[in-house]
Parts: C-alpha cells; structure tokens; sequence
C-alpha cells in the first residue's frame, strides 16, 4: 500500500529501482521522479523519519552533519545523487547554511545538486523612509520617475544628479555606458564599472547570461499602509559569491552544482519573482504544491556554450547522468559559479580581513579574519589563557589561522544555522588548499580554523555553547560518574565513541570544522571567562582520534 | 490517510472551478514565498510573518478580490487559524500588505488589484475575503461567516472528494 502518494498507480512501480528519500516534502521527491526520465516509473519516495530510525545504514553519513532534502538510491541503497531545492534567496545566510549537507556528499564523493535563486527579486521595507516620501511626492513626473530609477541602480544620488544636470534616465544611461562618472553623484572612479556592469546586465540584458530585468521605476517603492517598501535586485554578493565558489571548487572533487531558479519581473509582487508550477496537464498529481518550475517552463537564462536549454531541463539531464553515473564535470556548469558570471572576482578581497594585530577583530562584532598562529596563541597567553603545550605545538605546521568570529546575546538561541553551513564554507574555502580538498574527512589544513564566539549580555552566563553542550552530551552516552575529565577529554571520548549524527546539532558542524573553538564570556566587571575546545582537525592532526573513531567513521560511506 | 495537503490542494482544486486564479500555495512544511509581515513579535520564538496556505485572486462583475485560506484536516484544529484570520484582519498594515503583493502593473500578471486605489481607500474597505477547509465530518467547531466584516467561507470536502487524483479540466 502506498499511503498518501500523489503519484498515480501507472507510476508507482511493484518492484522499485530506485528510492528518492526525502527530508523535506512529498511533493519535491513526487516532482524529481516525475520529470527524471530515468525515475519516472522506476523510483518510488521514502520518507526519512525526524529522528532518521528508517534511514538505512547505507545512506546516513550523508545525513551525518545535517539533512539535505532529497537522496536517490538504487534499490540497493547506493547513494546515486543529493539534492537541496531553496527557494530561500541566496543572499545573507539563507543559502550557506545549508552547506554541510553537501559537504557531506563531496567527501563521499557523491555527486549533488542545488537549485536556488542566485540572483534574486527582493521586497522589503525601506531603510529611509523620508527619503521615499520625498520621492513619491515629487510633483514633476519625469522627475519622479528619474528619481525612482536611480534608486533602482546601485549608489546613485538621484536628486544631486539631477541637480548636476542628468535629468533623464536615457541621458543617465548613456552617461553609464560611457562610464562617465563625474555627474552622477555617488559614484566614483571605482565604483562606476560596477554600475556599468549593473545596466549591461539588468538594464539593458546584454551578454549570453539572462540576468532579471531591472524593475520598472514605477514599482520600486510602494507605500503600504504606514511603511514604505522598496523592490530591487539582489545580485550575488560576499556571502553568496562565497557559496557559489565553494561549488565551484568541490566540483575538482565530484561534480558539485548550482542551477538557478530563474526569476520573471512577471510575478515579482505574488512571489518575488519566482515560478512554480500551478497546474501541470500531463502531471496534475503536482498541481497547486508550490513546486519548482517543470522542465522548459522557464527562460533559457545560460545561452553560451550553444546550449538551449533551460535550467530545471539541465538539472534533470543531470540528475539522469547521476543515476547512470555518467556524469562528468563539465564547463559549462562551472562557469555558472565561478567568478565572472554572477559575482565579480574582486568580491575575495571582502571574504575576510587580513590583521597584523589580533587585537583588530575586536573593532567589529562579528567578521572573518585572517592572522598568523603566532599571533593568535600569543594572544591567548597574553589573556591568561592556559593552552597545553602538545596541543600548541600541532599548530606549528599551520602559519595562518582564519578566525570566524560572532555575537550571541541570545541565550536561548542555539548556534545550529546558520554556523553549522557557514562553518563548513569556511572550511573548504579559507583552511584548505584546493589540492587537499581530495579527502575531507583528512582535513589537510593549510590554515587553521578558529571558531570564535562571543557572549555577551544574558548569554555571557546563560548559553551553554560549548563546554555546557559537551558535558551533557557526556552525561548522556557515558556511564561512568566523576570521571574527572575536562570538557576536551570528554570530547575525545564522544569523537572516539559517538557517531556524528549523535552530536546535537547545535555544536555538531563546530567541532567537525573547527582547529579551535574559543568562546568569550563577557560578565561585567569580572574579567572576560574563556572556553577553548579543540576540534575534529586538530584532533586528527595529533593522532588522538583516527578514522576507526565512530565519529569520524559515521562520516563516510562504506565502499 | 488523509493529510493536510490533500486538503489543500482539494481546496485550490474547489477555488480554480469557482473561477479564482491561484497566486500561491504553501504546502505544509515547505517553503513560500507570500510572506505577510507581522507586527514586532514579543515572543522571538514566533514567526515573524503570515503564510496563508492558499492565496488566490478573482474577478467578479469588473470587482478584484482576494481570499486567503487556511487548511486542515480536522474542523477541530482550525481555532488557531481562525485567530490567525482574526488578527490579520484587524491589522490594517497587514491587509494592505496582501493587496500590495497581489497587484496589477504593466510588466505584471494580467488579473491584479488596483493598488493605487485601493491605497487611498479604508482597510475595512479592501476586497479580502477568508476561507476555512477541512474534511467533512471531523469534529465541531462553530466557524465565522465574516471577520471583522471581511466575508468568511467554509469549504468540507469528503473522502472522496480529496483524492488527489480526482483532478478535472482545471485550466
């Protein structure tokens, strides 16, 4: 009996080949083996259950750090392919946070697929209210209309513009094309081939990529009731051209792929852009299930290399290549993610702060930093923070250290997402050479990672990130009472005796990435109390855990 | 066994027949983009915004209008939903909102509100309307015909009716 399929009989076979376990909804894996020719009739869903009991053994260490929303298997319960469907835009977090799902998959080497808005449609309040006042209330139309343009490009003061003497959007736009700058008040010698590049894409659509139309001046703010809300284009950006990267170099291992839901200006106000299917004739079965789009439905958004097919339709002849396991890393999708296309190399220079002086990542309460070990352990010991020698010393081989830095005053707010995808961004990105991302469960640094975490407020006595999290997870799969061991010989005992997936989520992805977590207590006027754990890298570097160690073990699949 | 989904796409199913164009429907569990704004929550472990399950559009003798439905199995479970609806509609911010995103522009779907209109108009004056569904049969509870003066429908569905693949020319 297959209770509460939507998937008619003719396509549920008797005897499956395949399995699509999904952590998500029904309705993605019903729309996977609906448009796969290889699925369609052969696959049948398998719900994982909340607490993966059903999930076969086969298949958990791709479960193992966090849950991605569709695995195929063959009937065997070989992994084939994973999949994560967002319709979440790209930008902030929404998109990394999912990251140690296919972290996972690439150190398994089993291929994946993303689909999300890479670029996206935004509504939003605005952050100057008066100033949109103002506009709307400008009393001259061609006037307000030029203003409203302006605030659709990026960085112009459209009323000094206006004032220098641009007084249309024709005349602006040329000026841009040009390159122009010195009339267009915001915009300067550096900025104006970004604004070039905003107007070649948005605005006048050119290049063999099809980027979102620019919204029309006339639906950039609206007033709605007593706020103002604004409508623009959010283009890949620190954190997303981060990710985008990330894809791009996982994919030397296995093929690692973004595909992008493609967004229309048509439905910009009902779903910020974005298309799902509403009724489908040939499948009604996904009808009105807030669905991605169908094969073809959307744009071919990606003209070069003479393809001319859209993006779901890619996705699929990629997934069938997975199941065939005749993928091959291929050009034309690496240039979808790599630099040039949505981000702009110089976008690095952003990802994080070189310091000479440790002292500097106080100035901001949560960044990405870059320093010499050296510089960083004698910045411990100038805290009085006690670090044993031994452990000290594994770091000799590792000049730099990347330190992710953030901010809780939240004791109740658990440090899962979006740190858990975050952290294994940074991992792939900023602590390996990309020769060494080969193996990932080896974690072969070229740069330490150090996890930092600053309390402050309620937190600073309340949250129990790290040691709290540790000790009761100790308390619970440890029998032995008074064992006198601190927060890290209780930790080496979970690694060497937990699977991965037993860790809470909240500090799972921490010390699976992490050469160090350090946390600061900041409990005024004492003097700031400090946690310091070494994770799962460092760990194996000093040989005091090993790949037999449950938890590290739990990571791979059995080959 | 019947699950809410199926109700939801029975009620999207009923609406469509009625002549209503559905803008978007959000599954339960899954993702949606037709978010409406709340007011500033005091607990943080509440959501920020609304996600009505079905948000569909109609135009009936030259007048837009707006339903919102929310779904479930059981009647009986439907109290939340009915303070959800009562809230959103004593929030004129909020109701604005829905009109705002279902609105006509030149580049836009062909069948929208007149926002600009319906901007210089009182909220109790905006074309929404709600809507309860739910499997015949599955408990008592007394559902409103208006909230706060906005009409209010109920939509039961039997068994039969649920089915997923009872689907009918729904273009």
């Amino acid at each position: 009996m297959h209770e509460n399929f939507f998937l008619p009989s003719e396509l549920i076979p008797n005897d499956p080949e395949y399995f699509v376990w999904y952590t998500g909804t029904l309705g993605q894996a019903e729309w996977l083996i609906s448009y796969s020719r290889t699925l369609r009739g052969t696959a049948v869903p398998k719900e994982c259950r909340p607490d993966l009991s059903n999930v076969p053994e086969a298949i958990m260490p791709l479960l193992s750090l966090d849950q991605p929303d569709l695995i195929v298997t063959n009937k065997k319960n070989d992994p084939l392919i994973l999949i994560e469907i967002t319709e979440q835009r790209a930008f902030g977090t929404n998109a990394p946070q999912r990251v140690a799902r296919f972290w996972s998959a690439v150190a398994n080497r089993i291929p994946s697929a993303y689909i999300l808005p890479v670029e996206s449609y935004q509504i939003e309040k605005s952050g100057n209210p008066l100033k949109m006042k103002k506009i709307l209330e400008e009393q001259d139309v061609n006037k307000k209309r030029f203003l409203l343009f302006c605030e659709t490009l990026l960085r112009v003061n459209g009323e000094k513009t206006y004032r220098n003497g641009i007084t249309t959007i024709e005349e602006l736009k040329e000026r841009i094309r040009r390159g122009e700058y010195k009339q267009i008040a915001g915009i300067t010698e550096h900025t104006i081939t970004q604004l070039q590049q905003f107007v070649k894409k948005f605005v006048d659509g050119e290049g063999e990529t099809v980027h979102l139309q620019n919204i029309p001046p006339e639906e950039y703010c609206h007033r709605v009731g007593n706020t103002y809300y604004r409508a623009y284009i959010r283009k890949p950006e620190i954190t997303e051209s981060m990710l985008l990267e990330w894809f791009h170099v996982c994919s030397t291992v296995v093929p690692t792929f973004v595909f992008k839901w493609h967004s229309e200006l048509k439905y910009l106000f009902r779903t910020n852009g974005l298309t799902h299917i509403m009724y489908d004739e040939e499948n009604p079965f996904l009808s009105y299930r807030n669905l991605p789009p169908k094969p073809g439905q959307n744009k071919v958004v990606h003209t070069f290399c003479g393809n001319n097919k859209d993006e779901i339709e890619l996705f699929f002849n990629f997934v069938d290549a997975c199941i065939h396991r005749e993928f091959s890393n291929d050009f034309f999708r690496k240039k979808v993610m790599r630099a040039g296309e949505y981000w702009n190399n110089e976008l690095r220079t952003r990802w994080f702060k070189e310091i000479e002086d440790i002292r500097d990542i106080d100035l901001v309460k949560s960044g990405n930093f870059s320093c010499t070990t050296q510089n960083f352990f004698d910045f411990l010991e100038s805290q009085g923070v006690e670090i044993p020698q031994k452990y000290e010393d594994s770091f000799q081989v590792l000049e730099k250290s990347h330190i992710y830095k953030i901010f809780n005053a939240a004791p109740h707010r658990g440090l899962y997402d979006p740190y858990s995808g975050n952290l294994a961004v940074r991992d792939i990105l900023f602590a390996r050479e990309p020769t060494t991302i080969e193996d990932l469960t080896k974690f072969t640094r070229s740069k330490s990672l150090v996890f930092l975490v600053d309390f402050k407020g309620e937190s600073a006595t309340k949250h129990r990130f790290i040691y709290g999290l540790i000790n009761r997870a100790f308390t619970k799969y440890n029998n032995q009472k008074d064992t006198g061991w601190n927060e890290q010989e209780k930790l080496l005992w979970l690694l060497k005796n937990i699977k991965i997936h037993k860790f809470t989520k909240d500090m799972r992805c921490h010390i699976v990435f992490s050469d160090i977590i350090l946390v600061r207590r900041f409990v005024t006027p004492d003097p700031i109390k400090y946690e310091v754990i070494f994770g799962v890298p460092t760990l194996l570097r000093m040989g005091l855990i090993d790949e037999r160690d449950a938890s590290i073990e739990s990571m791979r699949l059995k080959t | 066994m019947i699950t809410e989904e199926y109700i939801t796409i029975a009620a999207a199913q009923k609406l469509i027949k009625e002549g209503w164009e559905i803008i978007l429907v959000h599954p339960p569990d899954g993702q949606g983009p037709f978010t409406i704004p709340k007011p500033p929550q005091n607990k943080a472990i509440e959501r920020a915004s609304n996600h009505p399950d079905i948000v569909a559009i109609k135009k009936e003798y030259e007048r837009i209008k707006i339903i919102l439905v929310e779904c479930k199995v059981k009647k009986c479970d439907l109290k939340e939903d009915i303070e959800k609806f009562k809230n959103l509609a004593n929030n004129p911010d909020q109701l604005y909102y829905i009109c705002f995103r279902c609105q006509k522009f030149e580049c836009g779907p062909e069948l929208g509100v007149d926002y600009d209109e319906l901007s210089t108009k009182s909220a109790s004056e905006l074309p929404i309307e709600f809507a309860f569904a739910y499997q015949e049969n599955t408990g008592s509870l007394e559902l409103p015909t208006t909230i706060s003066g906005f009409p209010c429908q109920e939509f039961s569905f039997t068994e039969t009716e649920i089915s997923p693949h009872s689907t009918t020319s729904m273009e």
